[in-house]
């Protein structure tokens, strides 16, 4: 066992090289991106002039120009590195090659931001701003730049092994449910979330954490609640953040009663060791163990304002360029920092925004090249705000000469030239078929320069540019000096203002310099925010001879703060560290075939309940597969842990189904048993009875009348009142409207009953048609007609017996002979069709009625 | 007045804005006031008479729930009916009732309506799922088998012919109101289509179904309904985000509006389980012209045979697979139709997954995977549950009706699936208790 004991190991391969997708390595002294030429030879304080020897070599010259020209002011480290000052004198001015001999001592390409010049200054050692981290930031940007023009960053990553640590107690859910019962379910769950939150609920709605069987309730309400911090309990958080179902208008007072519940239940558990049948790695914490990945190889070389938005307090966010002057941004209104250490600021209405005096290097500096590219990270909160300004150059909301937008699921790109108006309209916009803008952290890049116009790059992609008919026209010179640089909304505190942007921003970058499309792609494979390289000690669990004698087994994970609320852990590979390797001596390989199975990602001493990404891998190590020098890939996919602690606190180790010579016997998952649903009550239960539907009543009126439903003149009428007509058989849902669709479509078919003599005479025998209505209306000849209505209906049985499940005959005859009586009280003076008429509508009465209806 | 306004009406032709008028001049309410009032607005009076029917209202009504219209005077099914019931074998009256036309052209046609599109609406044009769901009733089939046999249903001898690009062919049935129960015959999906038999999935690879739910997006839909109607699951029914999440496309974002709790404990919980059983559709796309005919009227099922690369994935995964990759871009990259069932283990094993099928909880493709949904315990509780909800025009509400939908559970099953048993199962149940 190897234990405090540093180690370097150099890994090229492809894994890493694929992580980190940065600049191929080379050896190649020639400047692989162009530069900003050397500022102007002053020495008034701001900037410095070399006059000593010239530069030896092209790395040299590199150094100059990226850094040496940045620290030698007297401000900076000038007063005390130079030559006949503290060692290292890596500022000297006299001779460039000794002060560049110097600087190496000190600092790192391959990883600028661990360079010993970095750490010393983020210590605190003579900062020349009024943040430490800013003056760090600051020099690493300088560093990149030189590393970046000698082509070497980021193609070589150094893996050190972590100090050996075990895996702490923890709190684990005991398995009898009582105490959750008591505590959590009894009193909240079933009092306040039953509802919804049970499968007897009025919404049924998973997980059922509050099914009355306590059992169940408790296997679901698990992942719901951390017992290791109860106020990130899911549950908690819902009603904290989100006003989920408040059961009180006190949503803040609703929380803590539940956060004190599920901290009191948490109490009542003992906190227990890793149960020792698991099989488990050694342990590690993110910001003490984690290896930093250099985020080096960005393409900016003509940066002129830089946002990492690392400070994670105070008003101010920091520009860190290193491109004076420093274009920091004041944070104004309702503007927070990301939480959980993750860098960012996330905007709810307010903004961050630069001084006019300092925004005037954005115009200085742009119009001279005429050209530009605005890069960030951003995550909008929805899809759903318009007009809403992301970052602008703008003196007001009318008032811009560059504006990166949102208008739903578009990006909006507006560049104020001389053939635009002043706020740069006609804008260009990502289409709207793409949906290019997602509610998620996206890379966004806006370009323009004369010759290829404006761009919007989002993920790395093209997703908009001007039609190249337009190119060339305009140029920037009617840019206004005096406008400021905003992120967020340009007036918050504006009632008429556009939607003030609502969202999140992790970095943002200004160039002077449009990115070509390369340029974008490689910056957007890089990423964003702080990476680690978490490497998990698993030599104990493998069997005896299967790696060589005096080396480690790993798995490596790449981790980073995927937001504020979670850890991204992605690409594993399992790997074999040799402590005593030489640049001579072979990397090491398995000497045995090791199995692999069943990953899983603990946290503060038990598995994480949710995100579980790798516990399907199940793969066999050896030397046929393991690549030497470069280990085995896992898996390329990533799993979202959730933040319990925060990134300094928590502790995070590995678990397996299989590992080498061990084996953990996962217990089954056994499917808890719902409750049945409780009964409705009688009151409450639906009606015995229910109506017939559209189809339903156009094919009982055709079989009542004999006329089938395809005659042209009904099945006009259906197809115009079909979506009148009942839809639903629930008889609580009958409604005016369905009754006169359904009459309607009832003198639709007693018409052209009525019409055609055999039908008619089918159903209503000799009644006779022809005869004025005083002759044809008749006492037989009224119950011809009721009786063929009768019987059509089902009011009574073809041998004449009753039907009694619905009106009676006679109930119906005396009904129907009343309408008869009205509609032939025009004696002798009734028009020629009375008798047709008033069958019709007697016919359309008696089908149209609830005894046909109802069922 | 009220004889000449009806006149008018009749000899114009109704038309609803003045029909109120009509009605209301005609007093059919009125007249009807007994009925009208006493069942329609207060259903208690009738419901009670109900409660005490005898053998004659108790087939009147079977014969009303099963086919929809009230046993024809022209016919002796009321007697035969009543017989039945007296005799103490209403299951041999409601397969009376089940002889009836209407019985397949308009309560099974209604049943399936709602399944075939996005808005489950039941106005939609006869189509090809709706006759497969109707014919396989039709000759008590194996009901199983509707989501993943080598079948369709067309007419016969109607023209136009099936067609791969259009409706046509069942509008026409429609349109001549042929009856289903003669005209619609059994042939192989493969055959009517040209889709590869190993590639059929009974109504999933239906026109309509691909209409539905393979066009656009990506494909979810298919599974997403599905599970709706056949396993009378919603996603947020199955949510378990307990299950691994390593088959979740990288389309689907980690944080919502940057915020991953969103993710965790919403989106992950569906799609941990749904991407890796949707992946069986990998090789499926509705090929429409988005332009001219948005709603893919004249649209057709295309499918990635072996060989058939797309051209975007350089596989036979549709490219509808890999879309808007870079929201997360460690999420998994569809390779092909693997499907697994991550729902057999945790809360949603009580779905009652059948442990003895070939390619039980994995394999690949359509056809394979519907039938680990078909031979579920839940699709065949689901199609009891939809049985009962027709004939009884309520979902079940007590112990009672939950006891009788797990027997009308046992009756299909025993006779093999035949969902004429359910129908009969759940009229009878409703049908009103003998007095």
């Amino acid at each position: 066992m190897v234990v405090n004991k540093q180690l370097q190991q150099v890994i090229r391969g492809a894994v890493i090289v694929a992580a980190f997708l940065l600049a191929a390595c080379s050896n190649d002294s020639t400047p692989t991106n162009q530069s900003n030429p050397p500022p102007p030879v002053v020495d008034d304080g701001n900037r410095i002039e070399y006059k000593g020897p010239n530069p030896t070599s092209a790395d040299v010259q590199r150094f100059l120009v990226n850094v040496w020209s940045n620290l030698a002011l007297q401000d900076r480290c000038g007063a005390c590195h130079a030559e006949g000052g503290q060692a290292p004198q890596f500022v000297r001015r006299d001779n460039i090659d000794a002060a560049y001999s110097a600087a190496l001592t000190i600092v790192d390409l391959q990883a600028p931001s661990l360079s010993t010049m970095v750490s010393k200054v983020a210590a605190g050692h003579n900062c020349w701003r009024t943040e430490a981290s800013v003056c760090a930031d600051t020099l690493t940007t300088w560093i990149e730049a030189w590393a970046n023009d000698a082509g070497v960053s980021g193609n070589v990553i150094v893996l050190t092994p972590p100090e050996i640590k075990v895996a702490g107690s923890s709190r684990a859910f005991p398995a009898d449910s009582a105490g959750f019962g008591e505590i959590i379910h009894k009193p909240f769950l079933i009092e306040y979330c039953a509802d919804c939150h049970s499968p007897s609920g009025s919404t049924p709605q998973q997980p059922y954490f509050a099914d009355k069987n306590v059992d169940t309730a408790y296997e679901a309400a698990k992942s719901k609640i951390n017992l290791s911090s109860p106020v990130r309990s899911r549950m908690v958080v819902r009603l904290l953040e989100e006003s989920h179902n408040c059961w009180t208008a006190d949503c803040q007072n609703d929380a803590d009663r539940l956060e004190a519940a599920i901290a009191a239940f948490a109490e009542t558990i003992e906190p227990t060791e890793i149960d020792d049948a698991l099989v488990i790695s050694n342990a590690l914490q993110l910001g003490p163990d984690g290896l930093v990945a250099s985020a080096g190889g960005r393409i900016e070389p003509n940066l002129i304002a830089k946002y990492e938005f690392k400070t994670g307090n105070g008003n101010w966010a920091f520009d860190t360029s290193g491109q004076d002057p420093a274009l920091d941004l004041r944070l104004t209104g309702d503007v927070d920092w990301l939480e959980g250490g993750v860098w960012g600021l996330r905007f709810l209405g307010g903004r961050a925004q630069a001084t006019t005096a300092a925004s005037e290097k954005l115009h200085s500096q742009i119009t001279f090249t005429g050209e530009y590219s605005i890069e960030g990270w951003v995550a909008a909160a929805n899809v759903t705000q318009e007009q809403a300004h992301i970052v602008s150059y703008a003196g007001g909301e009318d008032i811009s000469n560059i504006t990166l937008g949102q208008t739903l699921y578009n990006y909006d790109f507006l560049n104020r030239t001389t053939e635009t108006d002043e706020v740069g309209s006609p804008g260009l916009s990502t289409p709207n078929a793409d949906e290019a803008l997602q509610a998620t952290l996206q890379h966004v890049v806006v370009s323009f320069n004369i010759l290829e116009g404006r761009r919007i790059y989002v993920n790395g992609e093209l997703a908009a540019s001007d039609d190249p008919e337009s190119l060339g026209e305009g140029s920037l010179g009617s840019w206004d000096d005096t406008y400021a640089l905003i992120v967020g909304t340009e007036s918050y505190n504006d009632p008429d203002v556009n939607d003030p942007w609502l969202g999140t921003i992790r970095f943002l970058a200004i160039h002077n310099r449009a990115l070509s499309a390369e340029d974008v792609v490689v910056n957007y494979e890089i990423g964003v925010g702080e990476k680690f390289y978490m490497l998990f000690r698993v030599t104990d669990s493998l069997q005896a001879g299967a790696i060589p004698e005096g080396t480690d087994a790993y798995v490596v994970f790449e981790v980073e703060p995927f937001d504020s609320y979670s850890y991204l852990f992605s690409n594993p590979f399992f790997y074999i560290l040799d402590p005593n390797k030489t640049a001579d001596s072979e990397p090491p390989v398995p000497l045995q075939e090791i199995p692999l199975a069943g990953m899983r990602i603990g946290v503060n001493g038990r598995e994480a309940s949710i995100g579980q990404a790798f516990m399907n891998i199940n793969v066999n190590i050896s030397s046929a597969n393991y690549i030497a020098g470069e280990g085995l890939q896992l898996s390329n996919i990533g799993a979202l842990i959730p933040v319990e602690q925060g990134k300094e606190n928590d502790e995070f180790f590995l678990s397996f189904d299989a590992l080498g010579a061990r084996v953990y016997d996962r217990p089954a998952e056994v499917a808890p048993v719902l409750a049945a649903p409780e009964d409705t009550t009688e009151e409450l239960r639906s009606s015995d009875i229910g109506i017939k539907t559209f189809a339903e009543i156009n094919a009982s009126l055709s079989q009542m009348t004999g006329v089938a439903t395809t005659l042209p003149a009904v099945k006009e009428t259906y197809e115009k009142v079909t979506q009148q007509l009942p839809v639903d058989e629930n008889i609580e849902g009958f409604l005016p409207a369905h009754h006169m669709g359904i009459t309607q479509l009832a003198v639709a078919y007693c018409s052209a009953l009525v019409a055609n003599t055999q039908l008619r005479t089918q159903l209503f025998g000799d009644f006779n048609f022809a005869s004025e209505p005083a002759a044809a209306f008749s006492a037989a000849g009224r119950d011809l007609i009721v009786d063929g209505l009768a019987r059509v209906l089902v009011i009574e049985t073809p041998e004449g017996g009753a039907v009694d499940s619905g009106p009676s005959r006679p109930q119906m005859a005396a009904q129907l002979n009343r309408l008869i009586d009205q509609m032939t009280s025009c004696g002798n003076s009734c028009p020629a069709d009375t008798t047709n008429t008033t069958v019709t509508a007697v016919c359309a009465a008696a089908l149209g009625s609830a005894a046909m209806l109802v069922q | 007045m009220e004889q000449k306004l009806l006149g008018s009406c009749i000899a114009n032709g109704v038309d609803a804005r003045n029909f109120y008028q009509v009605e209301h001049m005609l007093n059919i309410k009125r007249l009807f006031n007994p009925v009208a009032r006493g069942v329609i607005v207060g259903s208690l009076g009738l419901a009670a008479m109900w409660a005490n029917a005898g053998p004659v209202e108790q087939a009147k009504r079977l014969h009303e729930r099963i086919a929809g219209v009230p046993p024809s005077p022209q016919t002796n099914v009321l007697a035969q009916m009543q017989q039945l019931i007296a005799d103490g074998d209403p299951q041999a009256a409601a397969l009376i009732a089940m002889d009836n036309d209407n019985f397949y052209d308009v309560t099974l046609v209604n049943w399936a309506a709602p399944w075939t599109n996005r808005d489950r609406s039941v106005f939609v044009p006869f189509n090809d799922y709706i006759a497969t769901v109707v014919g396989l009733v039709r000759d008590g089939a194996d009901f199983r088998s509707v989501l993943f046999d080598d079948v369709i249903y067309v007419g016969q001898g109607v023209t136009p012919a099936y067609s791969n690009t259009g409706n046509g062919h069942y509008e026409a049935i429609a349109e001549q109101a042929l009856p289903l129960k003669t005209t619609l015959v059994r042939a192989l999906q493969s055959a009517t289509t040209g889709l590869p038999a190993e590639a059929t999935a009974g109504v999933i690879t239906s026109r309509a179904a691909s209409q539905a739910f393979f066009k656009a997006g990506t494909n979810r839909a298919q599974l997403r309904f599905t599970l709706l109607n056949h396993l009378c699951l919603d996603l947020e029914q199955l949510h378990d985000v307990t299950r691994a999440p390593d088959r979740i496309r990288q389309d689907v974002s980690r944080s919502p509006g940057g915020d991953s709790r969103a993710f965790l404990n919403g989106c992950l919980g569906c799609h941990n389980g749904m991407d890796p059983l949707a992946q069986a559709f990998a090789y499926y796309n509705f090929n429409y012209d988005a332009d001219n005919d948005p709603d893919g009227l004249n649209g057709f099922l295309e499918y990635n045979v072996d060989g058939e690369l797309d051209p975007e994935t350089g596989t036979r995964v549709q490219a509808k697979y890999h879309i808007n990759s870079t929201t997360f871009k460690p999420g998994y990259v569809t390779p092909d139709d693997k499907w697994d069932n991550y729902w057999r283990a945790g809360v949603n094993a009580r779905l009652g997954w059948d442990t003895t099928l070939a390619e039980a909880g994995s394999g690949f493709g359509a056809k394979s995977m519907a039938k680990e949904l078909a031979y579920s315990e839940a699709f065949a509780s689901c199609q009891a549950t939809k049985a009962f909800k027709a004939m009884c025009f309520r979902e079940p509400e007590s112990s009672a009706d939950r006891t009788h939908i797990a027997t009308m559970v046992t009756s299909f099953k025993a006779a093999n699936y035949n969902a004429k048993t359910l129908f009969g199962d759940a009229a009878v149940y409703c049908m009103g208790e003998n007095n």
